[in-house]
């Protein structure tokens, strides 16, 4: 099957950093990260018959990493719980809060106090710089309530960050 | 603080920390050039691939399949908000639905439409959490009508009920020893919640439970739970705005766990089970067509057979330590499940096509054979135990 339209080894060279680091700020380690992405990619591959325009193929692989951090999340717990059991924690290095600047860690450490929907807004928005209808798409929303749920969140961040002060 | 101030900080947190990221510390990169072999093309300096490829789609399992389970059970189990207490920690299992899905009698404080998805809270129990009209609701049962049932704490003395279109119950309950408490009571009267999305560290321990309630404001529970005596112990932090200073060890008079509580039950026989096979192909589900609840463990055996009708590939076991083993009890009814893995290079090699899959239950017994005509299985595809989630 020819799919002149669709170079997936393209798409993946070219946004695999930012979607490993899209994913960093909804799972919380690296390696989960990096599975996510890969994930993501290779359900590309899978169905790639299914995607006649090729600007999707983006959009498509946003949502999966989306839906894998959501996936990943869920396992972690679970995992790192069994991990405990033999051996340390092979999670990020505990430092990495100390190499970001006081005020980083604190907006980072704010975000992850609010309800997962909205750290998935706040970082498509902020981190991926996508539009509300990009969001929309990624999250399989309505444009309006990435818009409600953005507002809302950044209130609610306002709110930790004043408290924190 | 302006919303303009808190968007240019949150911009600059997001880019300090995605700076911390080395590119060069990621895994190996996916080489999608490899299938068929004749078309492996070469890549230019950049990485990229220039040339247009010949893609054979790969039918092989989707590692996320969301499909819904098929079964609502029909005898009648004790009521789940169960103590069982031990002259140490005590061990309480919360749940506002018994064993099969009839609420115990919670009142519903409210009921909203929202989304769910498999919640973290436990492995032993299918839970999901929901999120509706702007807040996490986590975890949350599905109940015999076609709804969930949320308990914001595991004392809660209220539910909210979610309305979503989509979820069935499994309905089977399974016993781990290393699961975490969903909740915990200390000596001191604190009540403490276990985190659900991103942690911090302290020192070389992450944060994994707030607490409120006890002598202590700022007090978080550290991924330190002991339970080599009869009193379990965490080590604590206290957080003084951003700061966090090392906190006393703690003492655990209640833990809480998502429930239903564990229950016996012999194991199933084989002519007790009936074996479907959904999910694109990759998740095995394993129906208790008898009137009473059974029990299965570990991995079920997986053959392939090709289309000459010979068995070219047993799949192996996936990793016992990212896929624990446990007992699975199913109610009438109910299911249990068990997912096909893909081997994670499965790109690079080559996947046979095959006809049919022979599966036998764990613990042996009579062969069911699938018909799996998309199945592209490679080599190093592996099966992971049964489990109470077929999502």
């Amino acid at each position: 099957m020819d799919r002149p339209g669709v170079d997936i080894s393209a798409l993946y060279a070219a946004n695999r950093l930012s979607l490993v680091r899209l994913a960093l700020f909804l799972v919380d380690d690296t390696a989960s990260a990096e599975d996510v992405v890969q994930e993501a990619f290779l359900g590309l591959q899978r169905n790639l018959s299914m995607i006649r325009d090729p600007d999707a193929a983006l959009g498509y692989v946003r949502r999966s990493t989306i839906n894998a951090a959501r996936s990943a999340l869920r396992g972690r717990r679970n995992v790192r719980s069994i991990l405990a059991l033999a051996e340390p924690e092979s999670a990020e290095p505990a430092d990495t809060a100390a190499l970001l600047a006081a005020e980083h860690a604190g907006v980072l450490a704010a975000v992850r106090q609010l309800p997962r929907r909205d750290q998935e807004v706040l970082a498509l928005r902020y981190w991926s710089e996508l539009s509300e209808a990009e969001i929309a798409d990624a999250l399989g929303v309505s444009r309006g309530t990435v818009k409600s749920t953005a507002s809302r969140a950044l209130a609610k961040l306002t709110k930790i960050l004043e408290a924190q002060r | 603080m302006s919303n303009t101030d808190v968007e240019r900080l949150l911009r600059e947190a997001y880019r300090a920390r995605a700076e911390l990221l080395d590119p060069s510390a990621l895994g190996p990169a996916l080489d999608f050039s490899t299938t068929p072999p004749e078309s492996v093309l070469p890549t230019t300096a950049g990485g990229r691939v220039s040339h247009r490829h010949t893609w054979r789609l790969s039918l092989v399992a989707a590692v996320i399949a969301l499909l819904a389970a098929s079964v609502v059970a029909v005898i009648i189990f004790p009521r789940d908000r169960n103590d069982s207490a031990t002259s140490g920690t005590r061990v309480v299992y919360a749940a506002p639905v018994d064993f099969l899905g009839h609420p115990v009698g919670l009142p519903i404080a409210a009921t909203v439409s929202g989304e769910c998805q498999l919640s973290g809270v436990t492995l032993t129990v299918e839970v999901y959490w929901c999120y509706a009209e702007g807040a996490d609701y986590d975890p949350c049962w599905p109940d015999s009508d076609g709804g969930l049932l949320c308990l914001s704490a595991p004392w809660a003395t209220s539910v909210t009920r979610i309305v979503t279109p989509g979820i069935t119950r499994s309905g089977a309950v399974a016993t781990t020893d290393f699961d975490w408490p969903w909740g915990v009571e200390l000596t001191s009267g604190a009540q403490c919640i276990g985190l659900r999305t991103g942690r911090d560290s302290f020192g070389s321990q992450t944060i994994e439970y707030d607490c409120t309630g006890g002598p202590t404001p700022g007090l978080q529970l550290l991924h330190s739970l002991d339970r080599t005596t009869h009193q379990w112990t965490y080590q604590t932090v206290i957080r003084h705005g951003r700061d966090l200073v090392a906190g006393p060890m703690v003492t655990v008079t209640s833990a809480w766990f998502a429930g239903p509580a564990p229950i016996k039950a012999p194991e199933c026989a084989t002519s007790a089970l009936t074996v479907h096979l959904y999910g694109r192909g990759t998740i095995l589900a394993f129906v208790n067509n008898t009137s009473a609840p059974c029990r299965l463990r570990g991995y079920p055996q997986v053959a392939f057979i090709d289309n000459t009708g010979h068995e070219a590939i047993h799949a192996g076991h996936a990793s016992a330590r990212q896929w624990p083993v446990l007992d699975v009890v199913i109610p009438p009814g109910g299911s249990a499940y068990a997912r096909l893995q893909p081997a994670r290079d499965f790109m690079l090699r080559s996947c046979p096509a095959f006809k049919s899959l022979v599966v036998t239950p764990p613990g042996g017994g009579t062969s069911t054979t699938l018909s799996a005509p998309n199945a592209a299985l490679c080599a190093g595809t592996t099966i992971r135990p049964v489990t109470v989630s077929g999502r």
